[in-house]
């Protein structure tokens, strides 16, 4: 599906609105041949999503407001893939950052390479502190020029900074290259892996979009022309939604796993996603089937019905054992699996075989 | 200075919907909600009764719309914004506000249908069981990644270095030993051992744990169990602090020889205890952790790593 053509002007938080109302219900468009056959279930290209209406208003409040929005929900339920989808429908640049257990508050902002200064130290001269600063996605997102070159000229003293000799390279560079300038969606994944420390220690560069590289001394702000990260422009004086939409749209996934701490929580729209029901899942094969070019015939839309009903029994057995079941991803591999090799619920072995590989990942029953 | 954003607040509240549905209050709930808020305020001119039961949020009120009553004449002796009250005398019979109050239907707890009784809620919620087992069970690894900042530190001072300095790595333990206090002291908690254990045979591997019970000296259940360099040792015990405990329960010593013994074999131990205080000479040689639905990963980490 084509991306919404590039803006050279920053939007306001009304065309961001209108623009989501337009997009929500719009079905994908077939694909050139090729370009979608091969992607499997998890892939966060923005192509398809669903978006229901309690979803589409948590969104729409956090565009307005400025705030990062939480979402979450068991695995599946589509939390990590909504990122990629409202970057491409809105035409902004995407950076994503998956996050792990050892995932420090820094990596998101930039990282410094000592090791490799260490090893340049032998053989070099002056060595440029710079070359060696690798920017984060969220600092790609609030300035992407500055996080180009390093945070060359973002110095507090720029006399004492030595010249960089390298520009950094654009996470997701090919999708970001059409995309607008002004405006960006950061998905940061899973936040819940992450130490309780990292969530308290993003508060204020979410909230403002400023930091120090302490290496560098580079001050990463927005840029002038650019609207502020959390907040659009000054709404003082414009009508209602004519201010700036903001600059970045912070998107943040958790499992639950931990719980977030409060003063996290409390500058977050956070959002649950339920997970979907056997009519919403055929609606997303439906999306996907439209999307590779393909209109189902009737004995595949017989297997998707049979496999959204069983996936979601499957959850809710696994459920009541207190374990997690299969999610949207493994429903659609077990679609495509189940077309390609041409497996149908009549052949109940080899079908039992099938939702056992994919849905029921090899599991007994719980 | 840079600081963080203030926390959600009304501000986002108006300006959502002001943006999003100015002439739509039905959808007003819904984004207050979306931003955190439950609402009680009742639209201005709307009687409470004709609200249905899902909050409402009234819209800003500009100041030219407000219209201040006439004040009442104040009395003598009563307060300036409250009316005074008069208390029934003792016999009397108590106003109708105290008596006309509507009894809640009866409604069993969720899952009692049929009779049953409700399913056992375990102590450390499920969705947050696996991080606090894993941040109960992680053991320092030798193996972390270099420590850079050690590394040129000691290079800038021309100091010889003998062993490449390392970051403090921590991961999950490959043996791990679960002890269960059987004592009365925990008779309320012996259901939810059970959940625990599997829990923790899901986060460590099934093969590296090994349970013993006990009752009174731990010691022995870990001699049973068997202690060696880098096992994490997890104990679910009252640490004799209840009533019910005996006189060898209450004694403090059967844990400082456990303590002992785990440090001799270079291993680590966590007490999970139904308790949220305890006695600071316990506190000082044990890593302990209340076990109830309020614990968070970042007191395990604490109270791990602290003697760690």
């Amino acid at each position: 599906m084509k991306d919404k053509p590039l803006t050279q002007q920053p939007m306001t938080v009304a065309e961001v609105l209108q623009q989501l109302d337009a997009q929500r219900d719009l079905m994908p468009e077939p694909a050139a041949p090729g370009v979608h056959e091969r992607a499997t279930g998890d892939v966060r290209d923005g192509a398809v999503y669903l978006m229901d209406d309690p979803l589409l208003l948590a969104v729409k409040v956090a565009v307005t407001t400025g705030r990062p929005l939480l979402l979450t929900g068991d695995p599946g339920t589509g939390k990590s893939s909504l990122a990629a989808w409202l970057a491409a429908r809105l035409g902004w640049r995407y950076y994503e950052h998956v996050v792990t257990g050892r995932t420090e508050a820094n990596d998101l902002l930039w990282q410094f390479d000592t090791v490799r200064k260490l090893g340049d130290a032998s053989g070099h001269g002056e060595l440029a502190d710079s070359d060696y600063v690798q920017p984060g996605v969220l600092w790609w997102a609030v300035d992407r020029e500055g996080a180009r070159r390093r945070g060359v000229g973002l110095q507090r003293d720029v006399q004492a900074a030595a010249a960089g000799r390298s520009e950094a390279a654009e996470p997701q560079a090919d999708v970001n290259a059409t995309r607008s300038p002004h405006h960006a969606v950061v998905l940061i994944d899973e936040i819940d892996k992450a130490d309780p420390d990292v969530p308290n220690a993003l508060l204020v560069p979410l909230g403002s979009g400023r930091f120090t590289v302490r290496e560098t001394q580079a001050v990463v702000a927005p840029a002038a022309a650019a609207p502020a990260p959390g907040r659009g422009g000054r709404a003082r004086g414009k009508a209602p939604g004519q201010q700036a939409a903001p600059g970045m749209l912070v998107v943040i996934t958790s499992n639950g796993e931990r719980v977030l701490p409060p003063a996290f929580l409390r500058r977050c729209v956070v959002h649950h996603l339920d997970a979907p029901d056997p009519a919403r899942l055929e609606a997303i094969a439906a999306a996907h089937a439209l999307l590779e070019g393909r209109k189902p015939d009737r004995k595949e839309l017989a297997r998707v019905k049979q496999l959204a009903q069983q996936s979601v029994q499957l959850r809710e057995e696994f459920a009541r054992a207190d374990r997690k079941g299969s999610g949207t991803a493994e429903f659609l591999d077990a679609v495509r699996a189940s077309r390609e090799l041409g497996i149908g619920p009549d052949q109940q072995e080899h079908w039992d075989q099938l939702v056992s590989l994919t849905l029921r990942k090899g599991a007994a029953r719980p | 200075m840079t600081q963080a954003r203030p926390p959600i607040g009304l501000g986002d509240v108006f300006q959502a919907i002001a943006a999003i549905a100015p002439d739509e209050p039905a959808r007003w709930a819904d984004i207050a909600a979306v931003l955190g808020f439950v609402a009680t305020h009742v639209l201005p001119g709307k009687p409470a009764a004709d609200v249905p039961g899902e909050a409402i949020i009234a819209p800003p009120t500009r100041p030219r719309d407000i219209v201040l009553a006439p004040a009442a004449p104040r009395q003598e002796g009563s307060l300036p914004v409250l009316a005074p009250v008069s208390l029934p005398s003792p016999g009397e019979p108590p106003p109708p506000f105290l008596v006309e109050v509507e009894t809640l239907p009866h409604e069993p707890p969720a899952g009692a249908a049929g009779g049953e009784p409700p399913p056992l809620q375990p102590l450390w919620p499920v969705a947050t069981t696996p991080s606090l087992l894993r941040a109960a069970v992680v053991m320092p690894q030798a193996d972390g990644e270099p420590d850079v900042g050690a590394l040129v530190d000691a290079l800038a001072r021309r100091r010889g270095l003998q062993r490449l300095p390392r970051r403090q790595a921590w991961s999950i333990a490959h043996d791990v030993v679960l002890l269960q206090d059987l004592g009365a002291g925990m008779d309320a908690f012996i259901e939810d051992m059970e959940p625990l254990l599997h829990a923790l045979r899901q986060v460590a591997g099934r093969h590296a744990v090994r349970d013993e019970a006990f009752v009174g000296r731990p010691l022995e259940a870990l001699e049973r169990a068997g202690c060696h360099r880098g096992t994490a040792v997890v104990v679910l015990s009252d640490l004799g602090l209840g009533r019910l405990a005996t006189a060898e329960e209450r004694d403090p010593a059967r844990w400082f020889e456990l303590a002992d013994a785990v440090a001799r074999a270079q291993a680590r131990l966590t007490v999970l205890t139904p308790w949220e205080r305890w006695p600071a000479e316990l506190a000082a040689r044990l890593s302990l952790v209340t076990w109830d639905r309020g614990t968070a990963v970042a007191q395990v980490m604490h109270a791990v790593r602290q003697h760690g």
